[in-house]
């Protein structure tokens, strides 16, 4: 197996940090992660932004009464 | 039996079904709504359409493949067709763009500041900051960021949803990723919590 060098690592991180990359390239990754703190410091911030992002835009309550608004909609709704 | 039942008797299986499948998913939907339209009043509006739309498409979609999915896309179609007429928001178009790969990283990663700098710098913008950085970035871009990252969409999945190649899908989360670290820079600047 060839060994990954940290520009492609870095460039596919992205990829690689959303679960999209194929399992051979992943553990590619992988091994070139556990080896290079630099890139392995570089995936640690893409996760962790995309943790932040997932828990501080994915969290809006619903307004007071909209699901019985719609529910309402709905039942006088011929399907 | 199916096939002897009356259009009448299964109305009600339907609005049942919808109402167990479809509910429990508005919470995730008024969200993704409200990034989309940025606001609350539109926010509801679009909800309304979008559920009586899936409602009235729901006996010709099949159970058992990705209903979460086959929502969002009419989520995205009525934005499209209704809210973003209105709002004449100038459409961005996928060329080329000048923010490096790594904007936040080269200036809260490890090299330049302590460990836990980086996430306590980002732990220290509101919610509703983090929530209008995200809703500033252009609507391509903004859509596939909320799609992957808030919704936890695949690429396959938002190239169905948004109706477009998967290379377009990375080219506008890598991109959308890139304003929204430029975005969120600027309001931890705004807010002192970074030097320059």
């Amino acid at each position: 197996m060839d060994e990954l060098g940290c520009r492609e690592t870095l460039r596919e991180l992205e990829r690689y940090v959303d679960g999209e990359c194929l399992k051979e390239l992943r553990v590619q990754i992988d091994v070139h992660l556990s080896g290079c703190e630099d890139c392995s410091d570089h995936a640690e911030f893409r996760r962790h932004l995309k943790e932040f992002v997932a828990s501080t835009c994915g969290c809006d309550q619903l307004p007071a009464g909209l699901v019985d608004r719609i529910r309402e909609r709905i039942r006088s709704t011929p399907p | 039996m199916a096939s002897t039942r009356s259009a009448a008797a299964s109305a009600p299986d339907l609005l049942e079904r919808f109402e167990r499948d479809v509910l429990p998913l508005l919470p995730g939907l008024y969200g993704a709504a409200l990034r989309m339209t940025r606001n609350p009043t539109d926010a509801e509006d679009l909800l309304q359409e979008t559920t009586l739309r899936a409602y009235r498409g729901f006996a010709s979609f099949q159970e058992g493949t990705n209903l979460k999915a086959w929502l969002y896309r009419i989520l995205t179609n009525s934005f499209i067709n209704t809210y973003r007429k209105r709002q004449r928001e100038p459409q961005t178009v996928d060329g080329p763009d000048d923010i490096e790969d790594w904007f936040l990283f080269d200036r809260l990663g490890s090299r330049n500041v302590e460990r836990s700098a980086e996430e306590d710098v980002l732990a220290s913008i509101p919610d509703s900051e983090v929530a209008a950085a995200l809703e500033s970035i252009p609507e391509n871009f903004r859509m596939a960021v909320l799609l992957a990252d808030v919704e936890g969409f695949s690429y396959k999945e938002i190239a169905e949803i948004m109706d477009v190649p998967i290379g377009t899908v990375m080219s506008r989360l890598h991109r959308g990723r890139k304003a929204l670290e430029k975005a969120l820079y600027a309001v931890a600047k705004e807010r002192g919590l970074v030097d320059g």
